[in-house]
């Protein structure tokens, strides 16, 4: 079992993890109308959008690295100062990378095609390619690490960085590294991308009376999704590598569900999702009836929540109904590629605090989903084992399993 | 009325991230800290603010802010770009 021993967030409730944790708990929302800026025509969209960049310094002098990367590092920043690792250049040249992104440095291609559509001269920066290609953010957290180990990176959608911890701690408990930073970073609310989602019909309505509470999963009122940014990272290591150091252990990672619905591109499939949360309690050696919160993928589409509740039903059984669940993406949105690593973040947080975050906005109930999403208010007890999950487009789902460190 | 070595100087030190009485015009430009791709930035910073086209061997050979200054110059000179 690969130990976590840092957890870093940029995310829209907060950009480290006690002021997540609290905003959370106190179901404060990160979403709002798009702002102007950001959108360069007349709408009415939501989005939970960072106003502050992270302060960090990056690469070379002069060179502008995509948005999602400069959320990339100061999430990596925090996890490393959090796990107060410092490691030789020995121990440097086994550490490891492995990251998640949906769409890479897509400001950096967006910024691009529209100086060479729109302006007269034509022309790309230099840098265009090296900041829009996926593994920019992978490159540059090495870069700044310097950790020469196995380096991935994970583009699955929706799952891309739950599947790079998930792998990171297999990779750990197969020996190949001691030591490995995991995680995701997205930057996806440009005009062209959320013009995609609104193509898409995805995208939640605005709440008439208050923006903010326009994400509603699991609610008979939900209308869509509402589209976030940011990014989360761990650090993992071997138990033994962390033990000798005398870290301090937040969570192992106990059990990591992959596996695939082969379906449909947009329409998820309960029986892929149950799938791998079975994988995951499999690996984990562990039964339903021990999960005590699951932190749902819970998007607060028509479809999807329905789908998820049908398939959290048919794995747990009878203790669907006890098992507490939560959809923190109400207050948070979707990071896209960064929503499993924020989220395994948030589980992870919640079992060191025993407290679980509320599913925001959960006023009106859906009979087709009726098992108990701590609506509205958050709830502490002592927990020992909680479940993340992440489904994906394109079918692809991961499932990571945390249990408190003992 | 601001100079050509002035604006360019003053162009590095925010691109670079250089305190600008620190940078000197007449000493290598690598000493700004730049890499090739850091510098490809600047020059591509450069021909927006002066409406210009540079020749990256050209500028690649350069020695100094000074010298490329002279080359920011000796473009602009021969009149506005059509590119």
């Amino acid at each position: 079992m690969a130990a976590i021993t840092g957890l870093g967030v940029i995310s829209p409730c907060g950009q480290d993890t006690s002021t997540l944790l609290a905003n959370l708990t106190a179901a404060r929302s990160g979403v709002r109308l798009v702002p102007d800026e950001v959108f360069g025509r007349p709408h009415r969209l939501v989005a939970a959008h960072i106003d502050t960049l992270p302060a960090v310094h990056v690469g070379p002098p002069g060179v502008i690295v995509d948005r999602s990367t400069t959320f990339a590092l100061a999430a990596v920043h925090q996890a490393m100062t959090d796990a107060a690792l410092v490691l030789d250049d020995a121990a440097r040249l086994g550490a490891g990378v492995y990251w998640g992104t949906g769409l890479g440095g897509a400001c950096s291609i967006e910024d691009a095609y529209r100086l060479l559509f729109t302006s007269a001269r034509g022309r790309l920066r230099p840098t265009t390619v090296v900041h829009g290609m996926s593994n920019s953010s992978a490159a540059y957290i090495s870069m700044a690490l310097g950790f020469r180990g196995p380096q991935l990176n994970i583009s699955t959608a929706c799952a891309s960085s739950a599947m790079s911890i998930g792998e990171a701690a297999r990779a750990i408990q197969h020996g190949q590294a001691d030591v490995i930073v995991a995680g995701g970073s997205e930057a996806l609310l440009t005009f062209g991308n959320l013009t995609a989602w609104e193509a898409m019909r995805a995208i939640a309505d605005v709440d008439p009376d208050d923006p903010s509470r326009s994400c509603k999963p699991f609610a008979a009122d939900r209308s869509g999704l509402v589209l976030g940014e940011g990014a989360a990272a761990v650090v993992l290591e071997s138990e033994a590598h962390a033990r000798a150091r005398g870290a301090t252990i937040h969570a192992f990672v106990a059990g990591y569900g992959n596996a695939g619905d082969a379906s449909s591109i947009s329409r998820p499939d309960a029986s892929g999702q149950v799938r791998a949360m079975r994988l995951a309690l499999a690996e984990a050696g562990r039964q339903p009836a021990e999960v005590q919160y699951v932190n749902a993928h819970g998007t607060a589409t028509q479809t999807g929540d329905i789908v998820e509740t049908t398939a959290l039903k048919e794995v747990f059984g009878d203790h669907a109904r006890a098992v507490w669940i939560s959809s923190t993406k109400a207050l948070h949105g979707h990071l896209l590629g960064a929503a499993g690593a924020l989220e395994a973040v948030i589980s992870v947080l919640a079992l060191t605090h025993g407290v679980v975050p509320p599913t925001a906005h959960l006023d009106r109930l859906d009979p087709a989903c009726d098992l108990d999403y701590v609506p509205n208010v958050a709830r502490q007890r002592p927990l020992d084992l909680v479940m993340s999950s992440s489904f994906g487009f394109g079918g692809m789902n991961a499932v990571l399993v945390f249990e408190r460190s003992r | 009325m601001t100079t050509t070595v002035e604006r360019v100087k003053a162009m590095a030190a925010a691109h670079f991230g250089v305190d600008p009485a620190r940078v000197d015009v007449d000493q290598p430009i690598a000493t700004l800290g730049a890499d090739s791709l850091g510098y490809l930035e600047f020059l591509f910073a450069l021909e927006d603010a002066f409406s210009i086209t540079i020749d990256q061997d050209a500028a690649e050979k350069v020695p100094t802010l000074r010298a490329l200054a002279d080359l920011v110059d000796s473009v602009a000179t021969k009149g506005p770009q059509t590119s």
